[in-house]
């Protein structure tokens, strides 16, 4: 299930992810946690970027969430 | 150089998306085409590098992709039909459910001596040599 950056922010905020606009060059969106690597976010239309499934299982991974809780609050 | 394996696929639910997956460090990018999809997973390999090396981390520590993946494309660059880069677009488009195994050469990027701009990298750095193997998902799994 596909998802806009804007909604995914709210929900990954829950889980106390920061995802700013890009500061150093190019299209990707970061998404930043303490404790975790920082993770791009291919953002090209900003935050009406529609981010697809296979993005959001490798973002799941990296900051240690559940996929399908992540999915089920979006 | 650094070698990086990149599998490359439509996103399913997302009309005329496409994914690239870097499998070594796990990062997932998007773009309209192949060829474009991959130009995004270069930025967001860029991208991660500058980024840990702000926080002095080595991102050749980062979790690789899980072990399907892997073998999908392991599977695929032993099965699939060698093809040229420039026909990545062209030959994705005629096959059912495309998935391409690349290998991705990039010339090594040092960001830790002093923190710099993605697009300064991206500017200035030679494009990605890419060996690349097409393969049907339907097929290969």
């Amino acid at each position: 299930m596909a998802a806009r950056l804007r909604r995914i922010q709210v929900v990954a905020s829950e889980y106390g992810i920061t995802i700013a606009p890009p500061t150093g060059g190019g299209s990707h969106w970061m998404a930043k946690k303490a404790g975790h690597r920082t993770y791009p976010i291919p953002a090209h239309r900003g935050e009406n970027s529609e981010i697809g499934d296979s993005y959001m299982r490798g973002f799941c991974r990296n900051f240690g969430i559940d996929p399908a809780e992540f999915r089920s609050k979006l | 150089m650094r070698e990086f394996s990149v599998l490359i696929h439509r996103e399913p639910g997302l009309e005329g998306q496409w994914v690239a997956h870097c499998l070594n460090w796990d990062l997932v990018s998007q773009g309209e085409s192949p060829a474009n999809a991959v130009k995004m997973i270069v930025e967001a390999i860029v991208l991660a590098i500058v980024e840990d090396a702000k926080e002095g981390l080595d991102p050749n520590d980062r979790p690789p992709a899980p072990d399907d993946l892997w073998k999908l494309f392991a599977n695929t660059q032993q099965h699939g039909t060698r093809i040229s880069p420039g026909d990545v677009d062209t030959l994705a488009a005629q096959t059912g459910e495309p998935v391409i195994a690349a290998v991705m050469y990039m010339h090594q990027i040092h960001a830790g001596e002093r923190f710099v701009r993605a697009d300064e990298v991206l500017s200035s750095a030679p494009p990605p040599f890419m060996i690349a193997a097409l393969g049907d998902d339907r097929a290969s799994t």
